[in-house]
């Protein structure tokens, strides 16, 4: 629930209303502590500005790194020419007038851009769109430059990396394991510092799987806050593009710009008041988290004190910490894979898996045929018992200002993933599946770190239209929480 | 005469004119339900008389003594609920949330209304209780689903009577029998302790003499429940009040020609010209809009997948009780068997963008005017073709619903035959006082140029 108080920083300000808004920005945000030695969107910017850098030189460095690792992380990738066309051309703008001035981003390849084919992560669908996303269009206009398009689960239909005939991606820590999907190679472009930020798409929690296991911050807007003009959605009614980079600052600043109402987009939502709110004074934040019988770790005893460790630092911060009752947002994730949502994926591929059934990866044809089972009328009683979870949650919600939960609950080697996909797939949204379907925002961050290597996340979640509030509370957290080495 | 009005009694009460027992046995007197098939139930007249015993008084609540009827698909104790379907009859053990808002009100509940059996049906003649007839012309329909209800206020058996509206059952009737019919925003009044047609679009509905007291009744009975998931805050944060003075200041849209159909009769077509005619001299700022998001969605409703949202609440029994269901019901129940859980969604992604095409239309207007039927049909008409004509009655009413607007039918003219015609004023959702306030107005100017045409 929203409450109100103010924040001082706020990054409205910093998009052409202050006369030197990025030096502004970084007085205040002191410390943007994630990891590696690439800049981000914010460093990036307040660098051009001192002439310490060129967009012309960071789209140089961006191609020779994305060359010289071998990832799978990437489907498609503009010419380095054109976009360094692009890069030179920003000359004639300014930083105060092109508020991504220069900065180099990824799209996931779900997303249309008109240069390049869309593939959804399977070569026989793939499609040239005649126009460019609306949320992609907006990133460009506001002077961030396209490097190209990004693997993923194949119709973005998994949370693993593992699904795609581009290859498997791997975890940006130890190759042996997942990176998480659908959205896996726009996190990994991220983590491995090819670019700032990038943008995946997120149903059952494809924005927010992949940066927790590869330590970035993975943002899902709320619903229809982003326009969905030009994706090609898992649920077409669930489906919001998310926002990966290695700072909570960057990915709000990210949505600031690709915010807005699209007549284009059916369902697109007014969002223009979310951005203008005074947000909670820290001290009287009140924070839930599962109560403990309802944590799952699925017998990884390190997830389950990475999150105990996690939790005693967010109770320094937040003073108590409420344990809620997780059942009925488990009920809500069950119904999203288990349920007649599985149809929903049928409205956008149903037609193609039918006459190309080879093209499709095996899992995922096998996930998305189940959709045939379910008739209207499931349909209908799920909406139903759905609708009375909404209200159940609404009441957990009266009396926090966020949910904190593991963003997974354990990690997964790919040799197991491959044997088990079904039921490591459900495993893994345990703690995201039901944010959409209630019409929920969340935020990830990274907090820990396994020992074989990957990230251990949270994520913070919070009712629709309270993104401000998410990121105010994740960005707290974040800077307050040693960051994993 | 006893004037069987809300307005009316609160006045006569006031002044100790009359007495809510004196009213009591005015309306067990007229009612005379083995001629119009109005009444499911009705409670023991000494039942009713002693529920006045326990009234407190006319400054604490405000509807003091008025009677009122509920339709055969809304849950009071005392009688069991059958909607239409005896067989299916059930003894609830709780009043629904709206009838008990509404005997705390001080209102007097008289008994339970025929219906098309299970809401399904716009026409009053799909009830094994008896087909309900045309108060102004026994040989037409008198609409339905919530015929009983709207039969009961035209006859001034009670002042105001609940019905429900997935379709445009609280309209349809309204229109025939020269009533008002408000069908508030989804989710302002409770709908637990009401059996569902459309779980996600139901809405229930008030019969009413005019919209001033259409509105009053909403703003009594309004609120958020969490007893009903459907419910929403909405109730909380709008005013119900209408504001009479500014009616004339709201913009009226009508819709463009191209999508106004009456089905070959000129009469309705004439009927609605003049309302059109009065409209446009009455409000100063009338615009027209483009009709085509709101027809597109009618079409969706019918013919698309919510039959098996119908379908979803009584599946069971339909199945067990094949041969207690009434034919015509059982079709169009059993049709929903038919859509795939894919073609649900694909319904659901067509309203999307067709709710965001009518959004932007009532964007540039306070409310809409369209007619509220067509057309006007006869018992035996509807009988021959039960389904197409059922489905030419919804025309104008099935998409309100699912674009989640506000609505309310209002009496503007008579058809030779003797059958209402009327005019449904739609407002985005929450905006139930401004369709009222128009409304209202509509009926005001309606009545000065009735009594006009009498005194010439």
């Amino acid at each position: 629930m929203p409450l109100q108080f103010r924040r001082d920083v706020c990054i409205a300000k910093y998009i052409g209303r202050l006369t030197n808004p990025i030096e502004a920005y970084r007085s205040e945000m002191s410390s943007i502590r994630y990891d590696t030695t690439s800049p981000g969107v914010v460093d990036l910017l307040h660098k051009y500005r001192t002439g310490e850098t060129t967009p012309k030189e960071v789209v140089q460095e961006a191609y020779y790194e994305i060359t010289k690792s071998d990832t799978n992380a990437w489907i498609a990738k503009r010419d380095e020419e054109d976009v360094i066309a692009d890069a030179e051309a920003l000359s004639e703008t300014t930083i105060d007038e092109k508020p991504l001035y220069g900065i180099p981003f990824a799209i996931k390849d779900n997303i249309d851009f008109n240069e390049l084919p869309t593939s959804a992560g399977c070569p026989g669908y793939t499609y040239r769109p005649e126009k460019t996303a609306t949320v992609v269009q907006k990133l460009i206009d506001a002077g961030a430059l396209l490097i190209g398009k990004t693997n993923m689960d194949q119709f973005a239909t998994g949370l693993v990396g593992t699904r795609s005939p581009y290859g498997i991606c791997k975890n940006v820590f130890n190759e042996n394991y997942i990176s998480g999907g659908s959205s896996s190679g726009s996190a990994i472009a991220v983590a491995r510092g090819q670019v700032p930020f990038a943008l995946g798409t997120d149903t059952a929690g494809s924005g927010r799987i992949p940066a927790a296991l590869n330590g970035i911050v993975g943002l899902k807007p709320t619903r229809g806050v982003l326009s969905n003009n030009g994706v090609v959605p898992g649920c077409e009614s669930l489906s919001c593009i998310s926002i990966f980079a290695r700072s909570v600052d960057d990915t709000e600043y990210v949505e600031r710009i690709g915010a807005g109402f699209d007549p284009d987009d059916p369902y697109s939502r007014q969002s223009e008041d979310m951005f203008d709110v005074s947000l909670p004074d820290v001290d009287s934040i009140r924070v839930g988290v599962p109560q403990e019988s309802d944590l799952e770790f699925f017998g990884n005893s390190e997830a389950e004190h990475l999150f105990e460790d996690t939790v005693t630092t967010i109770s320094k911060l937040f003073g108590d910490i409420k344990r809620v009752d997780f059942s009925t947002f488990e009920e809500a994730s069950d119904l999203l894979y288990n349920g007649p949502w599985v149809a929903e994926r049928l409205t956008t591929v149903g037609e193609f898996i039918k006459t190309n059934p080879d093209d499709i990866d095996l899992t995922v044809r096998g996930i998305i045929r189940d959709g045939e089972m379910y008739s209207a009328s499931d349909a209908f009683e799920a909406f139903h018992r759905l609708e009375e979870l909404r209200k159940a949650t609404a009441e957990i919600f009266e009396n926090i200002d966020a949910l904190i939960v593991p963003t997974l609950g354990t990690i997964y080697t790919i040799e197991g993933e491959q044997l088990n996909p079904i039921e490591i797939n459900s495993e893994l949204g345990y703690y995201t599946n039901f944010v959409n379907l209630i019409d929920l925002c969340a935020i990830s961050i990274p907090t820990g770190k396994f020992d074989q290597g990957p990230t251990f996340s949270i994520s913070v979640i919070d009712d629709a239209f309270d993104d401000m509030q998410i990121i105010e509370i994740a960005d707290k957290i974040h800077t307050n929480i040693s960051q994993p080495e | 005469m006893i004037t069987m009005n809300i307005e009316t009694l609160q006045r006569k009460y006031k002044r100790g004119e009359q007495t809510p027992e004196q009213t009591v046995e005015t309306v067990f007197k007229r009612i005379n339900t083995a001629e119009t098939n109005i009444w499911i139930s009705i409670r023991k007249k000494e039942a009713v008389l002693a529920d006045i015993e326990h009234l407190s008084d006319l400054s604490e609540q405000p509807l003091y003594g008025i009677p009122f009827a509920i339709k055969d698909n809304i849950d009071y104790t005392e009688l069991p609920t059958t909607a239409a379907c005896p067989k299916y009859a059930y003894e609830p053990n709780q009043n629904a949330t709206v009838v008990n808002k509404l005997l705390d009100a001080g209102a007097l509940l008289i008994g339970k209304t025929n219906m098309d059996q299970f809401a399904t049906g716009l026409v009053g003649t799909r009830s094994p209780y008896g087909i309900c007839k045309n108060y102004h012309n026994e040989e037409y329909i008198s609409g339905g689903s919530s015929s009983g209800s709207a039969l009961a206020v035209a006859r001034g058996e009670v002042a105001f009577a609940l019905g429900t509206d997935t379709a445009g059952s609280g309209r349809v009737p309204a229109a025939f029998n020269s009533v008002v019919g408000l069908k508030p925003s989804r989710g302002m009044i409770s709908t637990n302790g009401v059996l569902p047609a459309c779980a996600s679009l139901d809405c229930v509905s008030i019969f009413a003499n005019s919209c001033r007291e259409a509105i009053q009744i909403e703003s009594i009975t309004a609120g958020y429940d969490t007893n009903d998931p459907y419910s929403n805050q909405l109730a909380s944060t709008t005013d119900l009040s209408i504001k009479s003075k500014q009616a004339t200041d709201h913009v009226v849209g009508l819709p463009d020609s191209q999508y106004i159909e009456f089905f070959g009769d000129d009469e309705a077509a004439r009927l609605y010209d003049e309302a059109c005619r009065m409209i446009k001299q009455t409000f100063p700022k009338t615009q027209v809009v483009n009709f085509e998001p709101f027809i597109k969605t009618a079409e969706l409703l019918y013919q698309g997948p919510w039959l098996a949202e119908r379908l979803e609440s009584v599946h069971e029994f339909v199945s067990n009780n094949a041969e207690a269901v009434h034919p015509v019901v059982k079709k169009i129940l059993i049709d929903g068997k038919e859509y795939s859980a894919m073609e649900a969604f694909r319904g659901f992604h067509r309203l999307a963008e067709l709710k965001q095409e009518a959004s932007q239309v009532m964007e540039e207007i306070d409310a809409l005017v369209t007619p509220t039927t067509g057309t006007a049909f006869t018992i035996e008409e509807v009988l021959e073709k039960p389904i197409e004509r059922n489905s030419q009655l919804g025309y104008y009413t099935n998409y309100v619903n699912l674009l989640d607007l506000s609505a309310v039918a209002v009496p503007t003219g008579r058809f030779d035959s003797g059958a209402g015609f009327g005019v449904t004023v739609l407002g985005s959702k929450g905006s139930d006082a401004i369709v009222s306030a128009v409304g209202q107005h509509i009926r005001d100017m309606n009545e000065k140029e009735e009594s006009k045409a009498v005194r010439q």
